[in-house]
């Protein structure tokens, strides 16, 4: 026993390292698995308020860009408003506005929808970036809305030219996104043209290309092509722009095309995004894990 | 005592902030991570406790991640250096061994002790940070590049910190 005791006293150093390692490793795998964090993340109340305050001092350095971006925005919205693209209803609230579907998507593209067609109601709450990421291989947004603001995880975000990501995390006033440049992200998305579907994931290499998987290859693929939210799933409206088809490759024996695109969302300089709350969510999960219990 | 327990504490503070407001702010070309704060490890005194050390790290370590949304990653690679930074000593010991009085500090030890031991250091951190950050070893290449050259910007940081805070003689 006493021999014991001298060997830990001698060789204490080495115990604490893999003893904090071991703690490490955990809190690795704990909280950096996908959706499987909940706290101490920048969503946290300390670092949230730091960050905001750096980021209420570093904003007056875009201002001008932002005022751009913003203008254009308003351009497209008096655009559509004036060329009067079907039934519209839209209400507008302290900080939010309620749009038919298939108004939000052509707002941003410059393009026409038939909004009669569709009737799931989308909300759309406007937040600022105030900490991102973009050149890692799990790359996250924070932003300035959470649950009081009625953003809560599993909504689509997107930006002023596109699809963003996924809500990750939500605290009372902040929430962190998953973005489309994370390892872990799938977002079902389709060919404009012919409206063949796959999902978009993107390897952790370029913060501007990302790939669409499962087309096969009797589907003709051209350089240009345009891919755009498909809809499918409850967090994206049908119909937002995700990006352009860059390159097109096949792997020798595969059935599908490689295909490679270029984002429209610029990560590194996007600010504004729109939280997208689909209002029926509840409704359509309720009925879809119906389908799964039987 | 109580001036070395402020000396560090202030280091502590003053580099966190630099790492967490200036430093995770720099995006260049993929390859450049610069990191300051492993040099708060590095500059504790010769006669730390070594559990004092290690925990320390860890909590540095965390706070980090947590601006970075990183759990963990920084505290193993922070606590790994803390370990480590022994051996290094040793393997740069100058000839006569080391006096009691003196600090792992460049005003005291010298330009050349400073750079092979800050640099070690900072390499052997970085190796384990940015493997763990890219979690396999698929793309060795790009990720021993990302480890050199942010080695190369975050030693150079470190050695102009040390030449701005040299302390008046």
């Amino acid at each position: 026993m006493r021999n014991l005791f001298l060997f830990l006293a001698k060789y204490y150093g080495f115990f604490v390292f893999i003893a904090l390692e071991v703690v490490c490793a955990i809190l690795i795998i704990r909280f950096n698995h996908f959706q499987r964090t909940r706290f101490l993340s920048s969503a946290g109340f300390l670092s949230a308020n730091v960050l905001n305050a750096k980021s209420s001092v570093t904003d007056y350095f875009s201002l001008t860009n932002q005022n751009t971006e913003l203008s254009e925005q308003n351009a497209a919205l008096l655009e559509q408003l004036h060329n009067g693209t079907g039934q519209v209803r839209y209400i507008y609230t302290e900080d939010s506005c309620l749009i038919e579907e298939g108004m939000a998507p052509s707002i941003w593209k410059g393009t026409t929808v038939d909004t009669a067609s569709t009737r799931k109601l989308y909300k759309f709450i406007p937040a600022k970036i105030i900490n991102k990421t973009t050149l890692k291989l799990h790359n996250y947004l924070t932003i300035n809305k959470g649950e009081n603001q009625g953003v809560f995880p599993q909504m689509g975000v997107m930006g002023p030219n596109g699809v963003v990501g996924i809500v990750h995390k939500t605290s009372a006033n902040y929430a962190t996104v998953m973005t489309v440049l994370h390892k872990e992200s799938r977002i079902s998305a389709l060919l404009k043209k012919n409206s063949h579907f796959g999902s978009l994931i993107w390897d952790g290499k370029n913060e501007f290309l990302a790939y669409l998987k499962d087309i096969p290859t009797n589907v003709s693929v051209v350089p240009g092509d345009t891919i755009v939210t498909s809809g499918y799933s409850d967090f994206f409206p049908e119909d937002i722009m995700v990006g352009t088809v860059e390159n097109v490759d096949r792997e020798p024996g595969s059935n599908f095309h490689t295909i490679q695109l270029q984002l429209s969302t610029i990560f590194r300089k996007i600010e504004h995004v729109y939280v997208i709350d689909f209002k029926d969510r509840d409704e359509v999960r309720a009925l879809e894990s119906n389908n799964i219990n039987e | 005592m109580n001036n070395v327990i402020f000396v560090n504490a202030t280091r502590f503070l003053v580099l966190l902030l630099i790492q967490i407001l200036v430093l995770n702010e720099i995006e260049l070309h993929n390859f450049v991570y610069p990191f300051i704060y492993p040099l708060i490890i590095l500059l504790l005194p010769f006669e730390t406790p070594r559990w004092l050390e290690m925990v320390l790290a860890f909590f540095l370590g965390l706070l980090i991640d947590i601006y970075a949304n990183t759990i963990g990653f920084h505290a193993a690679a922070s606590v790994w250096l803390a370990f480590i930074r022994r051996g290094i000593m040793q393997l740069n010991a100058p000839a006569g061994g080391y006096e009691p009085e003196q600090k792992p500090v460049m005003a005291i030890m010298g330009f050349n002790w400073s750079i092979i031991y800050i640099g070690l250091g900072v390499l052997l951190h970085h190796l384990v940070l940015f493997f763990i950050e890219a979690s396999s070893f698929e793309y060795v290449l790009s990720t021993l590049a990302k480890i050199g050259v942010s080695t190369l910007v975050s030693v150079f940081l470190m050695m102009l910190y040390q030449f701005i805070t040299v302390p008046k003689q």
